[in-house]
């Protein structure tokens, strides 16, 4: 392939379909006429495209087109669009211009629910402190009696023992 | 959205801040001192008793409250009240109604800032058996209610004598 060819080559595809430029024409059909090469590519290519047309012609005529347009629309109807598809377009188009301005309301908003909740929030008294101050029972040894350590509310620990006379007491 | 940020920024070091009027956190020290009160109280049925809490056991009305919804006595007789400042690991003996004693040795200041202490109830003298004794932790300001023996070792009808163990706070 000279270097010739290898210019010629991609434009034999434009030459085929009627779509090269004039400016080019001239010189690729000068080509084709000296190179012993060329025209083959040319007729190979065409014969491709003659193929081609050919195979999908006879494809569309095994197609039936009958009632084509009824089932489209029947499955226009049954698809649901997707949640930002059936946001009206005002609102989308709203959304993408202000994207910035929203993002930074939502952030006020943000910061303004929780110094609501800063400032709502219900205060440690000292004298919840107190009811808040349980004692744990690592361990615990009744000795000869019965017991149980009881965790009531109110934070109140009761280590209670039965009174057994017969124990020793 | 900076300004957002900003905003936020600034309301989470205001919630750190301490309200005005009331101290600003220090570093808390570990006291040289344990100060424990022990309240010895009557807890009993008897008809003559005057019903309800005892004005004096206020300090520890919410644990009497809520140990009363489960043993239902009837009154709560302050008998004796002492508080002791122990070292650490230093115990302390206190005498109760009946002859009986208690011993406290607070143990140590855990992490989290609860004292250990190691409690034990002794038996009538001379025999000093030990009826009970137990190991545990406790916020200051905390209270433990130790009971259910008898207010009068020979009387079934004095009433169950509760032992309220009151960590105080230092001041």
């Amino acid at each position: 392939m000279t270097n010739r060819c290898a210019e010629v080559v991609p434009l034999l595809g434009a030459l085929t379909d009627g779509a090269i430029a004039e400016s080019d024409r001239t010189w690729v059909q000068a080509h084709l006429s000296t190179c012993a090469v060329c025209p083959d590519r040319l007729s190979l290519l065409r014969a491709q495209g003659d193929a081609l047309r050919e195979l999908m012609t006879a494809r569309g005529a095994s197609i039936s087109f009958d009632g084509f347009a009824d089932k489209v629309l029947a499955r226009s109807r049954a698809a649901k669009p997707r949640r930002f598809e059936a946001t009206p377009i005002w609102a989308r188009e709203m959304l993408g211009a202000h994207r910035g301005a929203f993002a930074g309301a939502a952030g006020l908003a943000l910061a303004a629910c929780m110094a609501l909740a800063v400032v709502f929030s219900p205060q440690q008294q000292a004298g919840e402190e107190l009811a808040d101050n349980g004692g744990q029972v690592e361990e615990v040894d009744f000795g000869t009696h019965d017991g149980a350590v009881l965790q009531l509310p109110h934070e109140t620990t009761v280590i209670w023992m039965s009174d057994d006379r017969g124990a020793v007491n | 959205m900076k300004l957002a940020l900003l905003l936020l920024g600034a309301l989470l070091a205001q919630a750190d801040v301490p309200s005005q009027g009331a101290p600003a956190a220090q570093p808390e020290a570990i006291p040289q001192h344990v100060r424990i009160t022990v309240r010895c109280i009557a807890a009993s049925n008897d008809p003559s008793a005057p019903a309800g809490l005892d004005p004096k056991l206020g300090p520890i009305a919410t644990h009497l409250e809520s140990f009363g919804e489960q043993f239902r006595f009837r009154s709560y007789k302050l008998l004796q009240v002492e508080t002791v400042e122990l070292d650490w690991k230093a115990g302390a003996q206190i005498e109760l109604p009946g002859s009986r004693s208690l011993q406290l040795t607070p143990r140590q200041l855990e992490p989290d800032g609860k004292i250990k202490v190691h409690l034990e109830l002794l038996g009538e003298h001379p025999a000093h058996s030990r009826k009970l004794h137990t190991d545990y932790a406790i916020q200051r300001g905390g209270t433990i209610l130790v009971g259910g023996l008898r207010v009068d070792p020979d009387n079934e009808k004095s009433g169950k004598l509760l032992i309220a163990v009151t960590q105080e706070m230092e001041k």
